[in-house]
């Protein structure tokens, strides 16, 4: 019974739906809007499922002591302090602690969300992916290398799309590199998009039919 | 180790020490680059889309999602700001939104500024929707009704109560809807709000997201695409030269761009120092 009740859901609201696409009429459209409004309140319960295991994990490496768990406390820690003042400073009315920023008088938690945002995340974030840069020149250099027929070509166009983009200006380099991404770089990409999107089609058939399961927890 | 086989062994700190310094000295010295910049087509296909978008006509709103993080912002900020920067000049409704969350606190901040330096109001010039979780949902929604989906902007204020969401409905009333996303985003707006809805999308990725988008492009179901920090210059001059020729503004992506072209320059040239080693040492054995 635990796995019929969610494999006819499935499969009911599957074909209902694909179904429901096809037909122009008011109670159909109807249908649609409330099966979106629930797609919406799940879509929130996912947060609670995504923090869930976010403390959970965190907390395991703590008790276990494992590799790096002096970090968890930290990330524990961030994710309190950003949920209480996000939380805090977004209930209505809240006006507790009013400090002025860009000319608005706001709460001191949504100022304080704002800059734990502007002066730790973004460039946290930022020289994340900056330090990318520096990998991938140390690895183009060892790796890119003219070993065969196919890496001269990968590199011989690699050589023209970055030309054509540090002299944007210099036309033809700039059609030519053009030209490889819009006739051979697009035909490549349809036939692996057609595939995939094959490939979609079929295990999407396949789960509404129940012969996919993995989703519910395996496939007796 | 002879001279050739430490050419292919370079230390990699001093790869590292050679690129940082490629990309910071172009910044320091801001390198004057030429003042006309030729666009890319699938640059100018986006202007010219909303340069069609008429204000005193059908009345139609850009929509613009914020789909990127601080991490894509070098390459995305750009692209945002001109974008925003053409929909002020030409007068046309906008709204902001984001599918992460991150997206909405960079859409206000660009928003805030940019508005204050072409005298735009809150409310009546532009509005920020604010997230909402669940992109698949968001999206078709917003085709039947906007405000079913946002009933209030981002700082809880009614959509009914804004004038610059007089007549703007659903995605009928909506001009081009722009996508800049450092992901994928950009495939649930092309399946979600062009196929059932007609509405005409475009999107600005990150460069390395660019390969990904030309069938798309080719079978005309985006607009056009800005890819990455150069085209973000392009559009950048496209709307300096038209609205404001003799406005000094600041151009991020423009200023970035010899920082860009000199990492990349480092890159070529390693790739090819690593090449020569690879072929003499070859030679040899």
């Amino acid at each position: 019974m635990k796995r019929r009740i969610p494999l006819t859901i499935t499969l009911v609201l599957g074909i209902v739906m694909m179904i429901q696409f096809f037909i122009p009429h008011q109670f159909s459209q109807d249908f649609k809007n409330t099966a979106l409004e629930w797609l919406r309140v799940m879509g929130s319960f996912a947060f609670i499922i995504g923090l869930a295991s976010f403390v959970t994990h965190h907390a395991t490496k703590i008790r276990h002591k494992k590799e790096g768990w002096v970090y968890s406390p930290i990330a524990l820690g961030a994710l309190v302090v950003m949920a209480v003042v996000g939380i805090i400073g977004r209930a209505p009315n809240m006006n507790w602690l009013p400090v002025t920023f860009q000319g608005q008088q706001i709460s001191v938690f949504t100022y304080l969300f704002a800059n734990f945002y502007n002066y730790m995340m973004v460039p946290l974030g930022a020289t994340m992916f900056s330090v990318l840069a520096f990998y991938i020149a140390s690895a183009a250099y060892r790796s890119f290398r003219a070993k065969s027929l196919v890496s001269i070509l990968l590199l011989v166009a690699a050589f023209i799309i970055m030309l054509a983009i540090i002299f944007y200006n210099v036309l033809p380099l700039g059609d030519f590199g053009e030209w490889l991404l819009s006739v051979p770089n697009m035909a490549a990409k349809r036939g692996i998009l057609l595939g995939a999107s094959l490939g979609g089609i079929a295990t999407s058939l396949k789960i509404i039919l129940g012969i996919e399961r993995g989703y519910i927890g395996g496939t007796k | 180790m002879n001279f050739w086989e430490k050419l292919g062994k370079i230390d990699r700190r001093i790869i590292y020490m050679v690129l940082a310094v490629a990309v910071i000295v172009p910044l320091i010295l801001t390198v004057k680059l030429p003042s006309k910049v030729r666009a890319m087509p699938r640059t100018k296909n986006i202007f010219d889309h909303i340069e069609n978008i008429d204000p005193n006509g059908e009345r139609k709103a850009i929509l613009l999602s914020v789909d990127f993080d601080p991490q894509t912002e070098p390459e995305l900020k750009p692209q945002l700001e001109a974008i925003i920067r053409h929909a002020f000049a030409r007068n046309i409704p906008l709204m902001v939104m984001a599918i992460p969350i991150q997206g909405t606190d960079i859409g206000l901040e660009v928003l805030t500024r940019l508005a204050e330096e072409h005298n735009k109001e809150y409310g009546i010039d532009y509005v920020l929707l604010g997230w909402k979780p669940s992109p698949v949902a968001v999206i078709l929604g917003m085709g039947n009704f906007i405000n079913q989906v946002f009933p209030t902007d981002y700082f809880g204020t009614p959509l009914s109560e804004l004038p610059v969401m007089k007549g703007i409905r659903n995605y009928d009333n909506v001009g081009l809807v722009m996508d800049f996303t450092g992901s994928s985003y950009y495939m649930a707006w092309v399946i979600y709000a062009h196929t059932p809805y007609d509405v005409p999308v475009a999107t600005g990725v990150t460069s390395v997201s660019v390969a990904d988008i030309y069938p798309f492009l080719g079978s005309k179901q985006f607009v056009g695409m800005l890819a990455g920090m150069k085209a973000g210059a392009e559009y950048e001059r496209l709307v300096k030269d038209k609205y404001y020729p003799d406005k000094d503004i600041f151009l991020r992506g423009t200023q970035a761009m010899p920082a860009l072209s000199a990492s990349l320059l480092v890159i070529i040239l390693f790739v090819i120092i690593g090449n020569i080693s690879y072929f003499a040492t070859r030679r040899k054995k």
